[in-house]
Order: C-alpha cells, then sequence, then structure tokens
C-alpha cells in the first residue's frame, strides 16, 4: 500500500462519520468514524529544523531576552497516523512535537492554512501541534514584549518561517507514510518534581524555599511513569517514538542561548543507540506544576551527576532514555498491525474563571504601575488582562473558552490533548477514570491558553494560581476532564 | 486552651533528653565494619501481624531474615562511637521486642552499649505477631506470640553478635539512585474528604493527597580489600504488596535480596529501610492496566518487578559508589528520647470511638479492630495526665550523610521536611525504628481523614509531628556544624 491510496475514501468517511461541529471560520471539526474497526496501520514521519538564524526575542519569561548563539537546534517531528482497510482510509492523525514554549495564538491557523493546499485530501483538522515547553525558543505572539527595532527576528517574521517549515515537515510525513507497525508500553523516569511548596500558613509557592521552617511539604502528585509509543516499518527498523513524560522541558530555562531543553540530549542518546533517523516526538504530559529541577535533596544530585560526569540536561536524558529502553524491550514483544486508529476532534465550552472585586483591584493598581514602563511590558500585559477580562465579565460578553480536543486512539492505548499548562492531578483523574490501558495526556497542545490549577492550588496562590496566571480555574478544569474521559470512552465503546 | 498548648509545646521540648552521648563528630576516625544475617522464619504456622483479621501462616513462600551492620569508629585501640543497624522483615516492633532485646545483649555482649543497636521493621505484613492478646489464636498447631517473640529475640542477638564480631577495617560510600517503588495510597475527592486505597475511578476523585519519594538512598560498606560486604537502601515504601496473604513471606525485599546476589554479589547484606512512608505502598492507584500488562508480558510478580527496580538503581549507582569509598570519616551516634504531645482524643471521636467499640463487642468481635476503638476510649480517659507520650529517636552521622529514625509509620512530607532542611548531603529518614507508635499524619491528612489519618490510628497528631521534624533537625544540624 502507498501514499496514494484511500485518500478519496477517507475524505468520505471523515464527512459521512462526524457530527462535527466548527471552530471559528477555520471548518469543520471531525470526528473519527463511528465503527471502532480494526485496519492496516501506516505511518511516516518526518523532523526539521525550526531553529532561525538571526537573533530572536526568547518566549517563556517576564524580561525580555534576545538570543545570541545557538546552544542546541529547535526542532519540529511530525507523525502521521492512517489507519486503512484494504485502499479505504478509516482515519488519521499527524502530530507535530515543536521546540517551542507554547502554540500561540494563529500557529495552528497558519500551518492548517499551508498544509490544506498541499494535502487536500487530508483533513487539516486532524493535525494538531503541541510544545515541548522549551523557555529557550523564540517568541510567536507580537506584542508580549517591547523589542528593539532592528537586529532582532520579529515573531511575526519568526512565525511565518516556523510555520511554513511545520507545514512542509507535516506533509513530507504525510507523503511518507507507508505500512507499518506499532507498540506501547509505560516505563518508569524520576523527572517530574512538584514545584510548588507550600507553608504553615496554608500558602503555596512556586519555586518556593524548602529550606526554612515554615516548609510543610510539596503541594500536590508526581508522575513518574513514562508512555511510549513505538512505530515500525514493514522491516522492523524503528522509525519513530513519541514519548510522554508529565514535565515540561524546561530545566534550563533562561540564559540568552536557544537550545530545545532536555529534548536534544534524549535525540541525542537515542541516536547513538538505535541510528540517527530514529524520529523522537517529545510529548509533554500534565506538568503545569512540575519542573525537571530538583526542589530538594539539590546537592546529592548535584554530586551524583558530578560523579557521572553529566550535565543536569544530561541526566534528565538518561533517566528518559533508561526508562525508554525498559519500555521499549516489552513493546517489541507485542507489536500491531492491525490497528484501531480513531481521531475524534472536538470544541469544548470551558467556563472562565470568574475574576473577583479584590483580584481585578489589584490587577488594575500594578498593570497603571508597569502601563508606562517598556521593558515591563510582560508585566503590564498579565495585569491589564485582568481588568479587560472583569470588564467582559461584567458586561457578560466573555463566554465560555472554546477549547480545541483531540482524543486520538490507537490499539489499546489513547491520546489526549488540551490548550494548558495543566496541573497534574486532572492529568491523573484522567489515567485513572480513562477505559484505555494507557492514556497519553498532552498538554501545551493545539493552543495555549495558560495555567490550569486545581482547588488546592488556588487555595494556596502562587504564581501558577492566581488570577492572572489562570484564565480557567478549577471549576473549567473539571469540566475539561469529565468532557475528555466523554470522549476516550466513546471511542473505546 | 491556645495558652495552655504553647506551655505543653514548651514542657515538651524541655523532656527532650540525649540517651547515648556522643563526642565532637567532625572528627574523622577510623572505620571497622561487621556484617551478617540472619533466619527468622519459624518452623511452624504462626499468626500474622498486620491487619485486622486474624490469619494463620499455611506456608513459607520465602524466608523472613533479619540483617545487621556494626559500625565502630577508632581512635588508634580507643573506641570513639558505634551503632548496630538492623533491619528485620517484620511488621513493627511491638513494645515485646526492644528492650528485652537490650537486656539480652547486656549479657551476650557485655561492654556493648545496647542502646547504640538501630531496630528497623521493614513492614512485611506476612510476618509474625509478637504480642499475645492482639489476635484470637488457636492454642494448637500454632507457634504463639510468647515462643515466637521469644525465638526472634534470640535470632536478633545472635545476629547482631555475629555483626559485632566480625568486624574489621572497612570503609563506607553513599549514593543516590531512583526507582519508583512507593506510591501515595491516599486518594482525594471532591468533599474534601481523602481515603486510603480509595477509589480513584469515580467521578469525585481529584487526585491523590501527596506526593512520593523515588529517591533511593543508599550506603555501600566495604572491606579493607574494597570488597562488598553490605549494602543499606532507604526506599519510601513498606513492603506490604502480598499483605494480606496466609503465608510466611519477607515481601519485596526477598525479591531485592534474591536479584542483588543473582546480580550483583551473592554474599552481600541487604539491610531494607523504609522511608517515611506512612502514606505511601506499593499497591498502584491507577495505570493498573498498564502494569499488569507489563508484568506479563515480562514474566514477573509485582514483587519481582519491585525488585527489579531496586536492584537495576543499585546496580546503577554500585561503580560510582566504588569509586568512592571513605575509610576515615566523622562518625556520631544520638539516640534521643522526645517526649511528643499525644493527639487529643475529642469528645465526638470519643462518642464514635464508644459506639463502635460496643457495637463489635456486641456482634462478639474481639478483635483487633474493637480494640483500635477501645484504646481511643482509653487515650480519652487519661489524655489531660499524660500530655505526652515519649519516643526514642535515632540520629546518626556517618561521613555526609545523616541517618534519623523515628517509630512511625510517619507521612512522607515530614520526611521531605526533614531532607530539605538538614544540613547532610544525603539525609536517610527511617520509619518504624524501636516499639512502633502507629501513623504520624499531617493536618492536611487529617483534616481529610481516612483510615491512616483518624483518631484511632494516631497516637500523635500534627503538633507532634511538627516537633518530631525540628528536634530531629536540630540534633542532625549540630552533627554536621
Amino acid at each position: 500500500m502507498n501514499a496514494n491510496i484511500g485518500r478519496r475514501q477517507f475524505m468520505n468517511v471523515s464527512l459521512v462519520g462526524g457530527t462535527g461541529l466548527f471552530i471559528g471560520g477555520l471548518g469543520r471539526i471531525s470526528q473519527g468514524a463511528e465503527t471502532a474497526q480494526a485496519g492496516s496501520l501506516l505511518v511516516g514521519a518526518a523532523t526539521t529544523s525550526i531553529t532561525p538564524d538571526k537573533p530572536v526575542p526568547l518566549d517563556g519569561h517576564r524580561g525580555l531576552r534576545i538570543s545570541n548563539k545557538v546552544e542546541s537546534p529547535v526542532t519540529a517531528t511530525a507523525l502521521a497516523l492512517e489507519s486503512c482497510n484494504g485502499d479505504k482510509t478509516i482515519d488519521a492523525a499527524i502530530i507535530v512535537s515543536c521546540d517551542i514554549v507554547a502554540i500561540r495564538q494563529d500557529i495552528m491557523e497558519q500551518v492548517r492554512s499551508k498544509v490544506k493546499p498541499r494535502l487536500p485530501d487530508f483533513d487539516v483538522n486532524k493535525l494538531f501541534l503541541c510544545a515541548t515547553h522549551t523557555h529557550n525558543a523564540p517568541v510567536t505572539l507580537e506584542g508580549r514584549y517591547t523589542l528593539p527595532e532592528s537586529g532582532v527576528m520579529k515573531p511575526s517574521e519568526y512565525s511565518e518561517f516556523m510555520t511554513t517549515r511545520v507545514a512542509d515537515v507535516v506533509v513530507e510525513s504525510w507523503q511518507k507514510r507507508r505500512v507499518g507497525k506499532v507498540g506501547w508500553a509505560q516505563g518508569q523516569a524520576v523527572v517530574a518534581q512538584n514545584r510548588r511548596a507550600t507553608y504553615a500558613d496554608g500558602t503555596a509557592k512556586m519555586y518556593g524555599a524548602t529550606n526554612i521552617p515554615e516548609f510543610r511539604g510539596m503541594e500536590g502528585y508526581e508522575d513518574h511513569n513514562l508512555d511510549v509509543l513505538f512505530f515500525w516499518d514493514q522491516q522492523n527498523h524503528l522509525i519513530a517514538t513519541a514519548v510522554n513524560i508529565p514535565c515540561p522541558s524546561q530545566d534550563a530555562e533562561g540564559g540568552l542561548s536557544i537550545h530545545a531543553d532536555f529534548w536534544h540530549p534524549v535525540r541525542q542518546m537515542l541516536h547513538d543507540r538505535y541510528g540517527k533517523d530514529l524520529l523522537v516526538l517529545g510529548l509533554a504530559g500534565a506538568g503545569g506544576d512540575q519542573t525537571s529541577r530538583p526542589q530538594y535533596g539539590k546537592t546529592a544530585d548535584d554530586r551524583m551527576r558530578k560523579l557521572r560526569g553529566l550535565t543536569r540536561l544530561e541526566e534528565v536524558a538518561r533517566r528518559i532514555v533508561n526508562g525508554w529502553e525498559d519500555a521499549f524491550e516489552i513493546a517489541r514483544k507485542d507489536i500491531h498491525n492491525d490497528i484501531i486508529l480513531r481521531h475524534c476532534v472536538k470544541q469544548i465550552e470551558l467556563p472562565h474563571r470568574k475574576v473577583t472585586e479584590a483580584e481585578v483591584a489589584e490587577a488594575h493598581k500594578e498593570a497603571e504601575k508597569y502601563a508606562k514602563i517598556p521593558a515591563q511590558r510582560w508585566n503590564y500585559r498579565w495585569h491589564q488582562a485582568v481588568v479587560e477580562r472583569y470588564e467582559a465579565q461584567k458586561a457578560g460578553t466573555e463566554g465560555p473558552y472554546k477549547m480545541e480536543l483531540h482524543v486520538v486512539r490507537l490499539g489499546d492505548v489513547v491520546i489526549t490533548t488540551n490548550e494548558f499548562e495543566l496541573f497534574t492531578d486532572y492529568g491523573v483523574q484522567m489515567k485513572a477514570r480513562s477505559p484505555a490501558v494507557q492514556t497519553f495526556v498532552i498538554q501545551l497542545a493545539a493552543g495555549s491558553y495558560g495555567y490550569l490549577p486545581t482547588e488546592r492550588a488556588v487555595r494556596g496562590g502562587g504564581y501558577s494560581a492566581v488570577i492572572q496566571s489562570n484564565r480557567i480555574g478549577p471549576e473549567g478544569g473539571q469540566v475539561l476532564v469529565e468532557e475528555t474521559l466523554k470522549q476516550i470512552k466513546e471511542l473505546f465503546q | 486552651m491556645k495558652a495552655c498548648r504553647l506551655q505543653l509545646l514548651s514542657f515538651v521540648c524541655v523532656l527532650s533528653l540525649v540517651v547515648g552521648v556522643t563526642p565532637s563528630s567532625g572528627s574523622s576516625n577510623t572505620l571497622f565494619i561487621g556484617s551478617a544475617t540472619i533466619d527468622i522464619t519459624p518452623s511452624r504456622p504462626i499468626a500474622l501481624a498486620g491487619q485486622f483479621n486474624t490469619r494463620i501462616s499455611r506456608s513459607v513462600e520465602n524466608p523472613i531474615t533479619a540483617t545487621a551492620v556494626a559500625i565502630e569508629t577508632r581512635d588508634g585501640d580507643r573506641m570513639v562511637d558505634c551503632a548496630v543497624l538492623v533491619s528485620c522483615d517484620i511488621v513493627s516492633f511491638r513494645p515485646t521486642v526492644p528492650a528485652p532485646l537490650q537486656e539480652k545483649l547486656k549479657k551476650t555482649l557485655p561492654g556493648f552499649d545496647s542502646s547504640k543497636v538501630v531496630l528497623t521493621a521493614t513492614h512485611t505484613h506476612t510476618s509474625a505477631v509478637t504480642e499475645e492478646g492482639a489476635y484470637k489464636i488457636p492454642k494448637e498447631g500454632v507457634m504463639q506470640p510468647a515462643e515466637y517473640t521469644e525465638f526472634l529475640i534470640n535470632k536478633l542477638a545472635e545476629v547482631i553478635g555475629k555483626a559485632w564480631g566480625k568486624r574489621q577495617p572497612g570503609g563506607v560510600s553513599w549514593v543516590l539512585g531512583h526507582a519508583v517503588v512507593g506510591l501515595n495510597r491516599r486518594a482525594v475527592y471532591a468533599d474534601g474528604k481523602a481515603k486510603m486505597y480509595g477509589s480513584t475511578t469515580t467521578n469525585s476523585f481529584r487526585g491523590i493527597e501527596g506526593g512520593e519519594d523515588h529517591g533511593l538512598e543508599m550506603l555501600f560498606f566495604w572491606d579493607k580489600d574494597n570488597k562488598p560486604l553490605a549494602v543499606c537502601i532507604n526506599v519510601e515504601c513498606p513492603s506490604q504488596e502480598v499483605e494480606s496473604r496466609y503465608t510466611i513471606n519477607a515481601d519485596f525485599w526477598h525479591d531485592v535480596r534474591t536479584q542483588i546476589h543473582a546480580e550483583i554479589n551473592n554474599d552481600l547484606c541487604v539491610l531494607g529501610w523504609p522511608g517515611a512512608a506512612g502514606d505511601i505502598s506499593p499497591h498502584r492507584m491507577y495505570r493498573k492496566a498498564a502494569e499488569e500488562r507489563m508484568l506479563k508480558l515480562r514474566g514477573l510478580t509485582y514483587t519481582q518487578e519491585i525488585g527489579r527496580r531496586i536492584t537495576t538503581a543499585v546496580k546503577d549507582v554500585y561503580e560510582l559508589a566504588k569509586r568512592d569509598i571513605h575509610t576515615e570519616v566523622p562518625f556520631a551516634h544520638q539516640v534521643k528520647e522526645l517526649a511528643l504531645p499525644v493527639r487529643m482524643v475529642t469528645e465526638k471521636e470519643l462518642a464514635e470511638a464508644k459506639t463502635q467499640a460496643e457495637a463489635l463487642e456486641k456482634k462478639g468481635d474481639t478483635g483487633v479492630k474493637g480494640r483500635w476503638f477501645q484504646r481511643t476510649v482509653d487515650r480519652y480517659n487519661k489524655q489531660n495526665k499524660e500530655p505526652t507520650q515519649t519516643v526514642d529517636v535515632h540520629i546518626l552521622r556517618i561521613g555526609d550523610i545523616a541517618i534519623a529514625t523515628n517509630p512511625f509509620e510517619m507521612f512522607h512530607d515530614y520526611g521531605v521536611q526533614m531532607k530539605s532542611r538538614s544540613k547532610a548531603l544525603q539525609t536517610f529518614v527511617i520509619q518504624l525504628t524501636g516499639p512502633s507508635c502507629g501513623y504520624l499524619a499531617t493536618k492536611r491528612a487529617i483534616e481529610g481523614g481516612g483510615y491512616s489519618a483518624v483518631v484511632q490510628s494516631n497516637r500523635i497528631g500534627h503538633e507532634g509531628g511538627q516537633m518530631l521534624v525540628e528536634e530531629t533537625l536540630k540534633t542532625i544540624n549540630e552533627l554536621f556544624q
């Protein structure tokens, strides 16, 4: 079977099978085929550099940082999946992992609009991008920082470059797809560390001190399991792997270099051991309250790294690769070709977190403080947005947030997305209640809408759980969980 | 009332006593090490401890053991300080064992300070009952608790004597590894309640109450030729995977030992130390289907899988440990008596305990659960006269690391506090050491409730927990000044 087979049929199935919705003028949002029909799996994968060749503003921090070197390339890696029954397409998905802080506004639309004319028989709504969350990649949204007039690649220019590259890699992965095989397994890697310290007075603080008498413990859970998908070609060559870790890749955040954080050494180590053609998709799990940096026991951790002669990024990568290899040993015992692939794309409505009088008063005061200081553009926007939300809330024009949800069933596993820095508890709820053998939860996918904290986090406060950081609150978080599970359960009926 | 409590806290601090006074820990002295292990498996059926119901062992699935490492530092021929670290496959130490063992050691090891024995239970629930009256046990065909206890004390004295007698010039190294073993077992729900082993598949499930520490603190001991003698592995998890069986079983520590012997060194003594794990167990709270599939594909039981994870972590650091052996280190061992405030039984809790105890008695249930409630009634009656409970803790400095013990099933958060505020490079927090004092829950756990955080299970509450943290840290940090 080759890439040309079944395109027309796929289009038909998608339109007939879907009771689709519309997202803001972008067209039909598709659901997977109604029947849980196994089909022959086609797999394609491709990767590209999205490293800019000029200095760029770096995303993720309050202060402006302009890159002055490239420490490691930032990349986009695409995985194209299609299931076929004879020459008929049953369903499809293209997943792109990008070394970037978030899939900001308009990025999905730009990529889809570039892909659509080049792949007329592929439903571009079945494509989604997700961010690894490296804080050393370019800004893609204008207006976040006050930038120098010259000598810097502007966000819009970078976005144009990046989305063109991503569209290319999407097309390439789709066109390269061939009959392939898939396996899945679970490993362990102690990477994610809860980054919210709690104190005797009930407050919490992101990256708060843990060596003071008031410290009482870390706020929440850490998930040290690793969900992994493996893809082989017909000749049993491992061609791609998708690794889901409930931790953002921002270990080495800060500084002025462009780099892909821990995913770079992960890729390097896997290339050294399994060949440079192996494509690695880093998928960030529910890790809004997580970091890979130890929050206590740092001196012991440092000593062990020194004894091993590794940098922090290399140590994180070593743990991930060890967990990956542990999973690989098992996955290769249970390889599938005829498999159910169903991809549901749905728009779900999430209630916004309500801004209180006290919160808007505080935000107003802070916004005024920063309004006329260009270097404080980020802080100004962070507070001013709360004021604007409050006004919309008061005027009754805010409405719910319409989030694009992808749920992909692949055999016994399911992949589900959200647009947030999602607190781990929500991921645990999804995994615990999902009927799938393994549930891949991918945050920062198909959009970006801030932190999504739990109720206990909101009670504790701190950067990631205050109103400025949360457009959606615990109430919306619970709706996200329920809607996600509803879709997962439908795919497993 | 607040003022009374403050006065009480000051009073408690004054009562903390150093039992084993040691010289300054800063100077390095020559290490002498000995190690030994002994089988403590009974030859007849016994009652098994750890559940509410009576279980009589039907077979021995694998041996239960006790392992000892003796450490002495010398300045020339003069002993500077010492410790004998003992890990034992038992659910916990009841008062029937530590004190009689100390008395016995005075006879079998004259001149040895028996207060320097650090006696830790691995918490296997498939090991012997060591107190009379805890369960209704058939008189015929079953080794009675008193008989097993005597047997155990003899065996412990023997293994301590052997380890002490075998000590020779040696070295120590400390390393940190990782293994995902202990899992937080308290599910929390939309109404704010928590439940130990609560369902995570219901709509009202909101998450897991606390964290887990998957760091493995390890101490390796070596002979003068750098051959490994023993490894102490501090895992934040009690060994109770097969806890409900009617067999004798050392739980996952058997698999750890078997695999370490097969893959590293057959003569290596392995001490299993449970970390701060009152809210932790090896049981899966979610991802059960994935774990089951992985086990089937590997062809392993879950205790073997835990053994595999821990052994992999030990192998991962073994060569690093071997490269950094210390033969002269600062060493100090303090044994402290702490008087901790008891958790006060409220009127409401008293009423509930009375009702439950009476209901169980009416049903003819005279088992552990009835006594669990009755003890709460008894505590209420004496809590104003006896507002504190004395517990022993051992604090050791060995080179750059600290060891801090406690007699509780201590919640993870307290261990994190100790580790994060300790001046030691690594801090080994070891629970269930010495006579057991029940669960030590955190404030948030008490607010959530559930078996391990209700008054029946907590003789000491979160105020006492915080005091334990502060006193432990005070001593550790003094040893590292």
